[in-house]
């Protein structure tokens, strides 16, 4: 196994996760993404694109989008080296995965359909899952100590259909438990709903939440996962109408998690989110009631006859705005923190900026601790990291 | 019948108009950018519009604090571009198209969407940096542009979705608009940066490719993210991204991607542009 090479098309969670196991276990992994960004080990070779990673991979695996799985099988087909396994591991229904077997079958490349069967980030590549097609016996030989798969006898698109028969369950008793669990909540009776499904599923609290609340964490994907049972369904000739309304369910879901505190009923509640946001000062009409001569005395330097005035006294022109004596000398020692807390806002303090020909890195090193070349330097080496600047309470995040 | 042919989103980053500006477009620091766009530029010229309406904010430039209106669109037969303190940029002047301006302002205060009407005002980088990105350095802009500014300064800006029935709104008054007119809508600003404060500097990739990947299939997820979800995740002035949805509004449900660049660092912001059309 270690001699052998693995291409994975498509970094996103289960791909970066796949990448990183095999590679730091000592195995030669090639990846591609159009649009990475997931971490990587140093030792996964980040290719040009889906064909320049394939080409000496004796094991290719398709971890992409469903939407886009077809395309990329095409892409590749004329690079793929003879005999090398080809594993369709997305969430696809079974057609999907038969009509790619039907495209690589111009090539010597053994297909492989390999469901996940499990979420990936806790065990990465050792996540079960499930092979099917004629190869399976031998690919799974080809795997063994490295990677936990089952061998489902029959052709390829019988394991997606394994895995999607069971999402039918799954999924969906999720999605009942969870409107039943909203519904109690909102009547008042969750104990009384919980002791409902305790008599199903044993007195078990923690399943019940894991489920409602896996199914709000995870809800795109759990989206995509159940239309592409609704496919399977419907190539089948069956009825779709739960598993139609579990999609639903989900999407949902899906725009509650993004739209939570669109509507603020509490304002002061919205003031305590943005107080919560580091090193940020957001212009709330406080911030403008404070900041406002401030702000139009710097609004006055768009103009040149009021540059030149400002430029032969300092002072004396500042003492034509209405400012406190404490924002007056915050302009005067271009005190660019200061005049932020004391009402400024950026767009209109940078005008001083302009004034004395500094550029937005001079005034941004300054805000945080920075020369101009080491805040410049943090810019082309892809900016101040979002990760531990989210909030106050958790610099961690 | 006017109709709308495409979608752009793309940064406004005054560096990159001064990288133009100052023939710096071809130095180790911009060269990645510039050599990136005569793809985006050579899709536009296929396109042919005849008008652009271009979204974007307006930096303390022709409004300030005594005045700020949410929506406001210039019906001028020509804007001059502003002097933001370094002087006016030598550029073009911009070329209104008022006959389509006032149509797109009577058919969406019937709408009930009641927009400000600027009869002048001086269109800042905020509207003249795309045009750069999207013509380079012509002797005239060769379409007319109704600006269409937004406040995204003054909290509460409109929330990503009333940006997105902004966009549908416009995309009705346009459909009814009689002239034959090729009509493209872009909405400019961001992407993650944020220019103010301890934080200054933020740039988040991730959020980023996200946002562009959502438009054209999971635009819900951007068109209902909540303000403090932006400048948290994008950074204070990633919040300009709101201006995008007034163009995802106005493009059909479907819509196809045409071209995408997105590079750190340009200045102080993640640049991002992206172009559509609908499917």
């Amino acid at each position: 196994m270690k001699e052998l090479k693995i291409a994975i098309l498509g970094l996103g969670e289960a791909g970066s996760h796949f990448a990183n196991d095999l590679a730091q276990s000592g195995i030669s992994v090639s990846g591609w993404d159009p649009e990475l960004t997931k971490q990587l080990d140093e030792k996964v070779i980040f290719a040009n694109s889906n064909s320049d990673a394939v080409k000496d991979a004796d094991i290719i695996f398709s971890t992409n989008l469903t939407s886009v799985s077809v395309e990329v099988a095409k892409e590749v087909l004329s690079c793929i080296k003879p005999n090398a396994f080809y594993c369709e591991m997305n969430t696809s229904a079974p057609n999907v995965k038969q009509k790619i077997q039907g495209i690589l079958q111009q090539t010597s490349c053994r297909m492989i359909d390999l469901a996940i069967m499990a979420p990936v980030p806790p065990t990465g590549i050792k996540t079960p899952m499930l092979a099917s097609g004629k190869h399976a016996t031998a690919f799974i030989e080809q795997v063994k100590g490295v990677l936990e798969v089952e061998y489902l006898e029959g052709k390829v698109g019988d394991a997606a259909q394994h895995k999607l028969l069971r999402s039918i369950v799954y999924k969906g008793f999720a999605a009942v438990i969870s409107e039943a669990v909203a519904a109690g909540q909102k009547l008042g009776l969750e104990g009384h709903i919980r002791s409902q499904i305790h008599s199903i599923i044993g007195e078990n609290d923690a399943l019940i939440d894991r489920f409602v609340e896996g199914s709000k964490k995870h809800a795109t994907r759990r989206m995509h996962e159940m239309e592409a049972v609704v496919e399977m369904l419907k190539a089948n000739e069956l009825k779709s109408t739960i598993s139609a309304a579990t999609v639903e369910h989900l999407r949902d879901l899906q725009s509650d998690k993004s739209s939570g505190s669109q509507m603020p009923t509490d304002l002061s509640e919205l003031r305590k989110a943005f107080a919560d946001i580091p090193g940020t000062y957001v212009m709330t009409p406080e911030h403008s009631t404070m900041g406002y001569h401030l702000n139009m005395f710097c609004m006055s330097l768009n103009q040149d006859k009021n540059r030149e005035e400002f430029r032969k006294d300092e002072r004396a022109y500042v003492d034509k705005y209405d400012m406190t004596e404490e924002q007056k000398q915050a302009v005067l020692n271009r005190g660019w923190l200061e005049l932020l807390r004391l009402g400024g806002n950026i767009y209109y303090t940078f005008k001083i900026a302009i004034f004395d020909r500094k550029s937005m890195q001079h005034v941004g090193g300054k805000m945080s601790g920075l020369t101009e070349s080491e805040f410049q330097e943090m810019m082309l080496s892809g900016g101040r990291s979002i990760i531990g600047n989210r909030s106050k309470q958790d610099r961690h995040s | 019948m006017a109709k709308i042919v495409g979608g752009i989103g793309c940064s406004h980053v005054p560096a990159v108009g001064a990288a133009s500006d100052h023939n710096k477009t071809q130095s180790g620091y911009w060269q990645p950018l510039f050599d990136a766009l005569p793809a985006a530029r050579k899709w536009i010229d296929d396109l042919a519009p005849d008008v652009i309406v271009l979204v974007y904010n307006d930096h303390a430039s022709a409004f300030s604090m005594q005045l700020i209106p949410t929506f406001a669109i210039g019906t001028a037969p020509v804007f001059k571009p502003a002097d933001e303190g370094y002087g006016p940029r030598e550029i073009p002047d911009v070329y209104g198209h008022p006959a389509l301006a006032w149509h797109i302002i009577e058919s969406c205060i019937y709408d009930e969407f009641d927009l400000t009407i600027a009869n002048e005002m001086d269109v800042d980088h905020g509207c003249t940096v795309p045009l750069t990105v999207f013509f380079a350095e012509p002797e005239a802009w060769p379409v007319k542009v109704i600006p269409l500014c937004v406040n995204v300064i003054q909290y509460p800006p409109p929330t990503a979705n009333r940006c997105f029935k902004l966009g549908q709104a416009i995309r009705k008054a346009v459909e009814s608009f009689p002239e034959d007119l090729r009509v493209v809508v872009a909405g400019t600003g961001g992407m993650s940066h944020q220019l103010q404060g301890e934080r200054a500097g933020v740039v988040n990739t991730e959020f980023d490719i996200n946002y562009l990947n959502n438009l054209s299939g999971n635009n819900d997820i951007n068109r209902y993210m909540s303000h403090v979800e932006y400048i948290r995740e994008a950074g204070s002035e990633g919040i300009e991204m709101v201006m995008w949805q007034i163009m995802r509004g106005a493009m059909e449900d479907k819509i196809v991607e045409k071209f995408r660049k997105y590079h750190v660092a340009s200045s102080n912001t993640a640049f991002g542009i992206i172009c559509f059309e609908n499917a």
